[in-house]
């Protein structure tokens, strides 16, 4: 689930019209913390946020398996993930809202799909009966997304 | 809209050391996502009895 939201994400703000981050926009003052570094994300349009797509997405799909677990990370998604990226001036709030958005619906529209080609392919069972194999797959699958895949893209960065 | 919203966000950035400790620490890779793993790997592992 989280690959099509970023995937989506990332393929909207590389092909939608550029949109620069509040702190690279010309002629617009923000505050700044003492030795920050106002290059992050030099050259990625701002709209959508994929921290707060993925997220929100994650958090969405977590409430579907488990209700206070998903509310918990809802909020840490909201007042963690999110909300600081603005404070920071690295993106505008309707960046964040349109990310949210777009994250909380990927999920919702994809759910039932994901789950019909989880089951038709046996992946799962696949995997537990080859546990060597499995759970460092879902180990790694887990830390890269914990990275926002960032390996993942240095990877298809060299080779594209 | 827009910019109102951010500059009420963005008018506590550098306002103060704790403050900005707090943001950075929010805003680390692991803080970001840790809770999200944890959660994913206790669902994963708690007994299905």
């Amino acid at each position: 689930m989280t690959v099509p939201i970023i995937g989506i994400t990332r393929a909207i703000a590389n092909y939608a019209p550029y949109s620069p981050r509040p702190a690279r926009t010309p002629g617009f003052e923000i505050n700044l913390y003492d030795g920050q570094i106002i290059g992050a994300g030099d050259g990625f349009s701002s709209m959508p946020s994929d921290h707060a797509s993925l997220f929100m997405g994650l958090g969405v799909a977590f409430f579907m398996i488990h209700r206070n677990a998903g509310i918990f990370l809802i909020l840490w998604a909201i007042f963690v993930s999110s909300i600081p990226r603005i404070i920071l001036g690295w993106h505008w709030p309707y960046d964040i809202a349109i990310g949210w958005i777009l994250g909380a619906s990927i999920v919702l529209i994809l759910r039932q799909p994901a789950i019909k080609l989880i089951e038709r392919t046996d992946i799962v069972p696949y995997f537990e009966s080859r546990e060597v194999i499995g759970y460092p797959l879902l180990f790694a699958a887990t830390f890269e997304v914990a990275r926002m895949f960032t390996a993942v893209r240095n990877l298809l960065g060299a080779v594209l | 809209m827009n910019e109102y919203i951010f500059r009420l966000f963005n008018y506590w950035n550098g306002r103060s050391d704790i403050l900005d400790a707090v943001i950075a620490l929010s805003h680390t890779t692991i803080m970001k996502s840790l809770p999200f793993m944890l959660v994913f790997w206790g669902l994963w592992f708690w007994p299905k009895t």
